[in-house]
Protein backbone atom coordinates (compact mmCIF):
# COMPACT_ATOMS: atom_id res chain seq x y z
CA UNK A 1 0.00 0.00 0.00
CA UNK A 2 1.29 3.43 -1.16
CA UNK A 3 1.54 5.75 1.95
CA UNK A 4 1.29 9.25 0.16
CA UNK A 5 3.97 11.71 2.05
CA UNK A 6 3.54 15.72 2.05
CA UNK A 7 6.49 17.32 2.45
CA UNK A 8 7.13 20.82 2.96
CA UNK A 9 9.17 23.11 0.72
CA UNK A 10 11.84 23.01 3.81
CA UNK A 11 12.38 19.16 4.00
CA UNK A 12 12.97 19.60 0.01
CA UNK A 13 15.65 22.10 0.72
CA UNK A 14 17.12 20.59 3.76
CA UNK A 15 17.62 17.36 1.82
CA UNK A 16 18.93 19.23 -1.48
CA UNK A 17 21.64 20.72 1.25
CA UNK A 18 22.91 17.07 2.59
CA UNK A 19 22.95 16.36 -1.19
CA UNK A 20 25.30 19.22 -1.99
CA UNK A 21 27.19 18.81 0.93
CA UNK A 22 27.69 15.21 0.14
CA UNK A 23 28.72 16.15 -3.62
CA UNK A 24 31.28 18.68 -2.42
CA UNK A 25 32.26 16.67 -0.12
CA UNK A 26 32.74 14.03 -2.78
CA UNK A 27 34.70 16.47 -5.47
CA UNK A 28 37.00 17.43 -2.67
CA UNK A 29 38.26 14.18 -1.70
CA UNK A 30 38.88 13.78 -6.09
CA UNK A 31 40.35 16.56 -6.10
CA UNK A 32 42.85 15.72 -3.52
CA UNK A 33 43.57 12.03 -4.96
CA UNK A 34 43.66 14.05 -8.49
CA UNK A 35 46.75 16.09 -6.61
CA UNK A 36 47.91 13.32 -5.32
CA UNK A 37 48.11 11.31 -8.64
CA UNK A 38 49.31 14.58 -10.38
CA UNK A 39 52.47 14.61 -7.33
CA UNK A 40 52.89 10.99 -8.14
CA UNK A 41 53.05 11.79 -11.81
CA UNK A 42 55.20 15.12 -11.58
CA UNK A 43 57.64 12.49 -9.31
CA UNK A 44 57.29 9.44 -12.20
CA UNK A 45 58.43 11.90 -14.59
CA UNK A 46 61.00 13.81 -12.77
CA UNK A 47 63.33 10.85 -12.00
CA UNK A 48 63.64 9.79 -15.89
CA UNK A 49 66.82 10.80 -16.82
CA UNK A 50 65.96 13.88 -19.96
CA UNK A 51 64.30 15.47 -16.99
CA UNK A 52 67.12 15.09 -14.48
CA UNK A 53 69.03 16.47 -16.88
CA UNK A 54 66.68 19.52 -17.34
CA UNK A 55 66.71 20.32 -13.40
CA UNK A 56 70.34 19.94 -13.25
CA UNK A 57 70.29 22.48 -16.01
CA UNK A 58 68.53 24.65 -13.66
CA UNK A 59 69.83 23.94 -10.50
CA UNK A 60 73.32 24.52 -12.00
CA UNK A 61 72.13 27.80 -13.51
CA UNK A 62 70.74 28.92 -10.10
CA UNK A 63 73.73 27.61 -7.97
CA UNK A 64 76.13 29.63 -10.16
CA UNK A 65 74.06 32.74 -11.57
CA UNK A 66 75.03 31.66 -14.96
CA UNK A 67 72.86 32.11 -17.92
CA UNK A 68 71.22 28.18 -19.16
CA UNK A 69 73.07 28.05 -21.88
CA UNK A 70 76.06 28.14 -20.55
CA UNK A 71 74.77 25.82 -17.80
CA UNK A 72 73.47 23.80 -20.26
CA UNK A 73 76.16 22.92 -21.96
CA UNK A 74 78.46 22.41 -18.24
CA UNK A 75 75.91 19.76 -17.43
CA UNK A 76 75.82 18.34 -21.10
CA UNK A 77 79.62 18.08 -20.58
CA UNK A 78 79.95 16.29 -17.30
CA UNK A 79 77.45 13.97 -18.86
CA UNK A 80 79.82 13.48 -21.36
CA UNK A 81 82.41 12.68 -18.81
CA UNK A 82 80.79 10.50 -17.16
CA UNK A 83 80.06 8.57 -19.62
CA UNK A 84 83.42 8.49 -21.27
CA UNK A 85 85.13 7.36 -17.20
CA UNK A 86 82.05 4.82 -16.94
CA UNK A 87 82.98 2.72 -20.43
CA UNK A 88 86.58 4.17 -19.79
CA UNK A 89 87.17 2.19 -16.94
CA UNK A 90 85.41 -0.93 -17.88
CA UNK A 91 86.72 -0.85 -21.02
CA UNK A 92 83.12 -1.94 -22.41
CA UNK A 93 79.51 -0.74 -22.94
CA UNK A 94 78.07 -2.26 -19.92
CA UNK A 95 74.41 -3.00 -20.60
CA UNK A 96 71.66 -0.52 -18.90
CA UNK A 97 74.90 1.27 -17.59
CA UNK A 98 73.82 4.67 -16.07
CA UNK A 99 76.05 6.83 -17.74
CA UNK A 100 75.44 5.87 -21.23
CA UNK A 101 71.49 5.86 -20.30
CA UNK A 102 72.06 9.59 -19.19
CA UNK A 103 74.25 10.97 -21.72
CA UNK A 104 71.54 9.62 -24.58
CA UNK A 105 68.98 11.07 -22.56
CA UNK A 106 70.82 13.86 -22.73
CA UNK A 107 71.71 14.44 -26.20
CA UNK A 108 67.75 13.20 -26.75
CA UNK A 109 67.07 16.66 -24.52
CA UNK A 110 68.88 19.22 -26.62
CA UNK A 111 68.53 17.81 -30.20
CA UNK A 112 64.43 16.68 -29.98
CA UNK A 113 63.36 13.03 -30.72
CA UNK A 114 65.17 12.15 -34.00
CA UNK A 115 68.15 14.18 -33.04
CA UNK A 116 70.56 10.96 -32.32
CA UNK A 117 69.44 10.15 -35.78
CA UNK A 118 70.86 12.70 -37.18
CA UNK A 119 74.06 12.64 -35.56
CA UNK A 120 74.24 9.12 -36.48
CA UNK A 121 73.75 9.96 -39.89
CA UNK A 122 76.09 12.83 -39.80
CA UNK A 123 78.91 10.35 -38.97
CA UNK A 124 78.21 8.65 -41.56
CA UNK A 125 78.02 11.17 -44.09
CA UNK A 126 81.88 12.73 -42.57
CA UNK A 127 82.91 9.05 -43.09
CA UNK A 128 81.97 9.84 -46.78
CA UNK A 129 84.35 11.94 -47.07
CA UNK A 130 86.88 11.46 -44.58
CA UNK A 131 90.34 9.59 -44.44
CA UNK A 132 90.31 5.72 -43.85
CA UNK A 133 90.70 5.57 -39.52
CA UNK A 134 91.96 2.66 -38.11
CA UNK A 135 91.94 1.69 -34.88
CA UNK A 136 94.61 -0.19 -32.68
CA UNK A 137 93.63 -2.34 -30.24
CA UNK A 138 95.74 -3.46 -27.59
CA UNK A 139 95.62 -7.59 -26.85
CA UNK A 140 94.97 -5.76 -23.23
CA UNK A 141 91.87 -4.05 -24.63
CA UNK A 142 90.86 -7.19 -26.22
CA UNK A 143 91.14 -8.89 -22.87
CA UNK A 144 88.80 -6.20 -21.02
CA UNK A 145 86.01 -6.54 -23.50
CA UNK A 146 86.44 -11.02 -22.78
CA UNK A 147 86.28 -10.21 -18.94
CA UNK A 148 83.24 -8.46 -20.08
CA UNK A 149 81.91 -11.33 -21.45
CA UNK A 150 82.79 -13.84 -18.94
CA UNK A 151 81.31 -11.95 -15.95
CA UNK A 152 78.18 -11.76 -17.67
CA UNK A 153 78.14 -14.83 -19.42
CA UNK A 154 80.59 -17.18 -18.38
CA UNK A 155 82.14 -17.45 -22.23
CA UNK A 156 83.82 -15.61 -24.63
CA UNK A 157 82.89 -14.80 -27.86
CA UNK A 158 84.66 -14.83 -31.33
CA UNK A 159 88.15 -13.39 -31.89
CA UNK A 160 86.34 -10.91 -34.39
CA UNK A 161 83.90 -9.72 -31.92
CA UNK A 162 86.18 -9.22 -29.22
CA UNK A 163 88.39 -6.95 -31.66
CA UNK A 164 85.41 -5.15 -32.66
CA UNK A 165 84.25 -4.62 -29.62
CA UNK A 166 87.65 -3.32 -28.32
CA UNK A 167 88.02 -0.80 -31.45
CA UNK A 168 84.44 0.48 -30.90
CA UNK A 169 84.99 1.10 -27.16
CA UNK A 170 88.55 2.45 -27.68
CA UNK A 171 87.03 4.72 -30.60
CA UNK A 172 84.19 5.67 -28.59
CA UNK A 173 86.53 6.98 -25.77
CA UNK A 174 88.70 8.76 -28.57
CA UNK A 175 86.07 10.16 -30.40
CA UNK A 176 84.30 11.93 -26.69
CA UNK A 177 88.05 13.19 -25.76
CA UNK A 178 88.29 14.96 -29.45
CA UNK A 179 84.73 16.55 -28.77
CA UNK A 180 85.76 17.81 -25.19
CA UNK A 181 88.93 19.36 -26.20
CA UNK A 182 87.87 20.43 -29.53
CA UNK A 183 88.30 24.47 -29.87
CA UNK A 184 85.04 24.65 -31.16
CA UNK A 185 83.40 23.35 -28.41
CA UNK A 186 85.24 25.30 -25.92
CA UNK A 187 85.21 28.40 -27.35
CA UNK A 188 81.82 27.54 -28.19
CA UNK A 189 79.08 28.86 -25.14
CA UNK A 190 75.87 27.13 -26.38
CA UNK A 191 76.60 23.26 -26.91
CA UNK A 192 73.49 22.96 -29.12
CA UNK A 193 75.05 24.78 -32.11
CA UNK A 194 78.53 22.33 -31.21
CA UNK A 195 76.39 19.46 -31.43
CA UNK A 196 75.15 20.90 -34.90
CA UNK A 197 78.47 21.38 -36.21
CA UNK A 198 79.12 18.18 -38.79
CA UNK A 199 82.29 17.41 -37.53
CA UNK A 200 82.05 17.63 -34.05
CA UNK A 201 78.23 16.29 -34.21
CA UNK A 202 80.20 13.55 -36.69
CA UNK A 203 82.00 12.70 -33.21
CA UNK A 204 79.22 12.20 -31.08
CA UNK A 205 77.29 10.27 -33.81
CA UNK A 206 80.32 7.91 -34.48
CA UNK A 207 80.18 7.34 -31.03
CA UNK A 208 76.67 6.20 -30.76
CA UNK A 209 77.12 4.18 -33.54
CA UNK A 210 80.27 2.37 -31.93
CA UNK A 211 77.79 1.79 -28.91
CA UNK A 212 75.14 0.28 -31.27
CA UNK A 213 77.41 -1.86 -32.59
CA UNK A 214 78.90 -3.38 -29.02
CA UNK A 215 75.09 -3.79 -28.33
CA UNK A 216 74.38 -5.22 -31.36
CA UNK A 217 76.84 -8.56 -30.59
CA UNK A 218 75.96 -8.49 -27.18
CA UNK A 219 72.33 -9.08 -28.32
CA UNK A 220 73.61 -11.60 -31.35
CA UNK A 221 76.00 -13.27 -28.39
CA UNK A 222 73.13 -14.24 -26.25
CA UNK A 223 71.06 -15.27 -28.64
CA UNK A 224 73.46 -17.63 -29.30
CA UNK A 225 73.84 -18.88 -26.24
CA UNK A 226 70.19 -19.57 -25.96
CA UNK A 227 70.47 -21.56 -28.69
CA UNK A 228 73.54 -23.57 -27.92
CA UNK A 229 72.14 -24.34 -23.90
CA UNK A 230 68.82 -25.20 -25.47
CA UNK A 231 70.46 -27.46 -28.22
CA UNK A 232 72.33 -28.97 -25.27
CA UNK A 233 69.84 -29.44 -22.79
CA UNK A 234 67.78 -31.22 -26.29
CA UNK A 235 70.39 -33.38 -26.40
CA UNK A 236 70.17 -34.18 -23.13
CA UNK A 237 66.80 -35.06 -23.20
CA UNK A 238 66.76 -37.22 -26.57
CA UNK A 239 69.85 -39.03 -23.87
CA UNK A 240 66.89 -39.61 -21.36
CA UNK A 241 64.24 -40.39 -23.80
CA UNK A 242 66.24 -43.26 -24.60
CA UNK A 243 66.45 -44.32 -21.23
CA UNK A 244 62.71 -44.14 -20.60
CA UNK A 245 62.53 -46.25 -23.82
CA UNK A 246 64.79 -48.75 -22.17
CA UNK A 247 63.99 -48.49 -18.58
CA UNK A 248 60.67 -48.39 -18.70
CA UNK A 249 59.60 -52.35 -19.68
CA UNK A 250 61.14 -53.59 -16.63
CA UNK A 251 59.66 -50.75 -14.52
CA UNK A 252 56.76 -51.72 -15.40
CA UNK A 253 56.98 -55.17 -15.33
CA UNK A 254 57.74 -55.03 -11.89
CA UNK A 255 55.62 -52.92 -10.97
CA UNK A 256 52.68 -54.82 -12.09
CA UNK A 257 54.18 -57.13 -8.80
CA UNK A 258 56.52 -59.57 -10.34
CA UNK A 259 59.26 -60.18 -7.20
CA UNK A 260 62.73 -62.23 -9.18
CA UNK A 261 63.18 -65.08 -7.89
CA UNK A 262 67.13 -65.09 -7.66
CA UNK A 263 66.93 -61.20 -6.35
CA UNK A 264 63.89 -59.17 -4.88
CA UNK A 265 65.01 -56.72 -4.18
CA UNK A 266 65.54 -56.08 -7.89
CA UNK A 267 61.65 -54.73 -7.82
CA UNK A 268 61.90 -51.73 -5.88
CA UNK A 269 65.23 -50.68 -8.01
CA UNK A 270 63.63 -51.49 -11.50
CA UNK A 271 60.62 -48.95 -10.70
CA UNK A 272 63.71 -46.39 -11.25
CA UNK A 273 63.27 -46.16 -14.89
CA UNK A 274 66.62 -46.75 -16.66
CA UNK A 275 69.07 -46.81 -13.29
CA UNK A 276 66.99 -49.37 -12.24
CA UNK A 277 66.93 -51.41 -14.99
CA UNK A 278 70.98 -50.72 -14.87
CA UNK A 279 70.91 -52.05 -11.52
CA UNK A 280 68.75 -54.80 -12.24
CA UNK A 281 70.96 -56.20 -15.44
CA UNK A 282 73.74 -55.71 -13.24
CA UNK A 283 72.52 -57.67 -10.41
CA UNK A 284 70.89 -60.23 -12.03
CA UNK A 285 73.48 -60.68 -14.80
CA UNK A 286 76.00 -63.61 -13.51
CA UNK A 287 79.65 -62.50 -13.20
CA UNK A 288 77.69 -58.49 -13.18
CA UNK A 289 81.30 -57.23 -14.72
CA UNK A 290 80.37 -58.14 -17.79
CA UNK A 291 77.33 -56.29 -17.79
CA UNK A 292 75.01 -56.35 -20.74
CA UNK A 293 77.13 -58.88 -22.61
CA UNK A 294 76.87 -62.00 -20.03
CA UNK A 295 73.46 -63.45 -20.64
CA UNK A 296 74.73 -66.05 -22.89
CA UNK A 297 76.94 -67.16 -20.21
CA UNK A 298 74.25 -67.23 -17.67
CA UNK A 299 71.98 -68.98 -20.08
CA UNK A 300 74.65 -71.77 -20.80
CA UNK A 301 75.11 -72.26 -17.63
CA UNK A 302 71.54 -72.93 -16.84
CA UNK A 303 69.77 -76.32 -15.92
CA UNK A 304 68.99 -79.27 -18.51
CA UNK A 305 65.53 -77.86 -18.75
CA UNK A 306 66.51 -74.40 -20.20
CA UNK A 307 68.94 -75.62 -22.45
CA UNK A 308 66.01 -77.65 -23.64
CA UNK A 309 63.99 -74.70 -23.90
CA UNK A 310 66.16 -72.37 -25.22
CA UNK B 1 53.76 -68.88 -6.81
CA UNK B 2 51.26 -70.69 -8.21
CA UNK B 3 51.14 -71.82 -11.95
CA UNK B 4 48.46 -69.03 -13.04
CA UNK B 5 50.22 -66.43 -11.10
CA UNK B 6 53.68 -67.19 -13.50
CA UNK B 7 51.32 -67.99 -16.74
CA UNK B 8 50.16 -64.57 -16.03
CA UNK B 9 53.47 -62.68 -15.88
CA UNK B 10 55.12 -64.71 -18.37
CA UNK B 11 51.99 -63.65 -20.64
CA UNK B 12 52.55 -59.58 -19.80
CA UNK B 13 55.86 -59.90 -19.24
CA UNK B 14 58.42 -58.05 -22.11
CA UNK B 15 60.21 -61.28 -23.41
CA UNK B 16 59.78 -62.45 -27.46
CA UNK B 17 56.04 -63.87 -27.88
CA UNK B 18 57.79 -66.76 -28.88
CA UNK B 19 59.30 -67.33 -25.84
CA UNK B 20 56.27 -66.66 -23.83
CA UNK B 21 54.66 -69.19 -25.85
CA UNK B 22 57.44 -71.94 -25.24
CA UNK B 23 57.23 -70.99 -21.38
CA UNK B 24 53.63 -71.68 -21.00
CA UNK B 25 53.83 -74.85 -23.24
CA UNK B 26 56.55 -76.33 -20.55
CA UNK B 27 53.84 -75.14 -17.54
CA UNK B 28 51.09 -76.65 -19.23
CA UNK B 29 53.08 -80.21 -19.97
CA UNK B 30 53.86 -80.19 -16.18
CA UNK B 31 57.21 -78.94 -15.84
CA UNK B 32 57.87 -77.26 -12.38
CA UNK B 33 56.69 -73.86 -11.24
CA UNK B 34 60.20 -72.95 -10.23
CA UNK B 35 61.94 -74.49 -12.99
CA UNK B 36 59.63 -72.31 -15.58
CA UNK B 37 60.41 -69.31 -13.27
CA UNK B 38 64.28 -70.00 -13.59
CA UNK B 39 64.07 -70.12 -17.61
CA UNK B 40 61.69 -67.31 -17.50
CA UNK B 41 64.15 -65.23 -15.30
CA UNK B 42 67.13 -66.05 -17.92
CA UNK B 43 64.92 -64.79 -20.61
CA UNK B 44 64.22 -61.52 -19.09
CA UNK B 45 67.79 -60.96 -17.76
CA UNK B 46 68.20 -61.76 -21.66
CA UNK B 47 66.12 -59.08 -22.70
CA UNK B 48 67.22 -56.57 -19.94
CA UNK B 49 70.95 -57.37 -21.23
CA UNK B 50 69.74 -56.17 -24.85
CA UNK B 51 68.37 -53.36 -23.62
CA UNK B 52 71.56 -52.52 -21.98
CA UNK B 53 73.08 -53.17 -25.43
CA UNK B 54 70.66 -51.63 -27.62
CA UNK B 55 70.58 -48.36 -25.26
CA UNK B 56 74.79 -48.42 -25.41
CA UNK B 57 74.81 -48.33 -29.06
CA UNK B 58 71.87 -45.73 -29.43
CA UNK B 59 73.73 -43.28 -26.91
CA UNK B 60 76.94 -44.02 -28.48
CA UNK B 61 75.36 -43.64 -32.08
CA UNK B 62 73.87 -40.27 -30.85
CA UNK B 63 77.04 -39.07 -29.44
CA UNK B 64 79.30 -39.92 -32.40
CA UNK B 65 77.04 -37.90 -35.03
CA UNK B 66 76.52 -34.75 -32.23
CA UNK B 67 80.27 -34.74 -32.36
CA UNK B 68 80.50 -35.31 -36.46
CA UNK B 69 77.59 -32.56 -36.77
CA UNK B 70 79.65 -30.53 -34.24
CA UNK B 71 82.59 -30.64 -36.03
CA UNK B 72 81.35 -30.44 -39.14
CA UNK B 73 79.73 -26.90 -38.18
CA UNK B 74 82.58 -25.69 -36.54
CA UNK B 75 84.30 -25.88 -39.50
CA UNK B 76 81.83 -23.87 -41.61
CA UNK B 77 81.95 -21.55 -38.84
CA UNK B 78 85.80 -21.14 -39.06
CA UNK B 79 85.46 -20.53 -42.50
CA UNK B 80 82.77 -17.42 -42.28
CA UNK B 81 85.01 -16.08 -39.82
CA UNK B 82 87.24 -16.25 -42.25
CA UNK B 83 85.62 -14.87 -44.33
CA UNK B 84 84.11 -12.30 -42.16
CA UNK B 85 87.86 -11.51 -41.48
CA UNK B 86 88.77 -10.40 -44.82
CA UNK B 87 85.81 -8.38 -45.48
CA UNK B 88 86.23 -6.40 -42.14
CA UNK B 89 90.05 -5.95 -43.54
CA UNK B 90 88.99 -3.87 -46.47
CA UNK B 91 86.39 -1.71 -44.95
CA UNK B 92 87.00 1.45 -43.30
CA UNK B 93 86.14 1.97 -39.13
CA UNK B 94 83.50 4.62 -39.94
CA UNK B 95 81.96 3.31 -42.77
CA UNK B 96 79.28 1.80 -40.37
CA UNK B 97 76.47 0.82 -43.27
CA UNK B 98 79.52 -1.27 -44.77
CA UNK B 99 80.21 -2.61 -41.42
CA UNK B 100 76.91 -3.08 -40.60
CA UNK B 101 76.43 -5.24 -43.88
CA UNK B 102 79.06 -7.61 -43.27
CA UNK B 103 78.03 -8.00 -39.99
CA UNK B 104 74.60 -8.93 -40.33
CA UNK B 105 75.73 -11.00 -43.50
CA UNK B 106 77.81 -12.94 -41.43
CA UNK B 107 75.20 -13.43 -38.50
CA UNK B 108 72.38 -14.40 -40.92
CA UNK B 109 74.92 -17.23 -42.34
CA UNK B 110 75.18 -18.48 -38.60
CA UNK B 111 71.71 -18.35 -37.97
CA UNK B 112 71.25 -20.57 -41.31
CA UNK B 113 74.01 -22.69 -40.21
CA UNK B 114 72.32 -23.07 -36.19
CA UNK B 115 69.05 -23.84 -38.32
CA UNK B 116 70.60 -26.31 -39.91
CA UNK B 117 72.35 -28.02 -37.32
CA UNK B 118 69.05 -28.01 -35.53
CA UNK B 119 67.13 -29.66 -38.31
CA UNK B 120 69.95 -32.45 -38.52
CA UNK B 121 70.70 -33.27 -34.75
CA UNK B 122 66.74 -33.34 -34.46
CA UNK B 123 66.57 -35.41 -37.12
CA UNK B 124 69.22 -37.62 -35.63
CA UNK B 125 67.82 -38.49 -32.06
CA UNK B 126 64.49 -39.16 -33.64
CA UNK B 127 65.73 -41.65 -36.40
CA UNK B 128 67.76 -43.40 -33.25
CA UNK B 129 64.85 -43.22 -30.88
CA UNK B 130 62.30 -44.75 -33.69
CA UNK B 131 65.05 -47.64 -34.20
CA UNK B 132 65.70 -48.01 -30.78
Amino acid sequence: MRVAHNYSLSFYIDRLCVVNILIIAIIHCMSKSFEAIKDLGKKMIGTDEGSQFQEKIQAYAQKYNIPPDQARKRVFMEYLQYAKDEVGSRKAFERGSGGMKSFEAALRELTGGAGIDMLKKTAKQRALTQPKQFVNTTPKDQQAVEQYYQQNYKKKPKQAVLRDSAEGVKNFDALLEKFRNDPKVANNPDIMSALLDPDLGGDIGQALLEHDMFEKHERRFESKMKFDNSMESFKKSGIETLKTVFGKPLGDFVGSGYRFARDPSIAGAARVGWEGTKYAAKTLTKGGKFLFNTVRTTLSGANAFAEAVT
Amino acid sequence: MTKEQLANYIDISFIETDKKRRLVEALSKGVSVPDVQGVFEDFLIEKINTYGDKYEKATADFESISVELDKEIKSQEDSLDKVLDEKLATVDRTDYDARNKIWDEYYAEIEKLDSSYEKRIKSAISKIIIHA
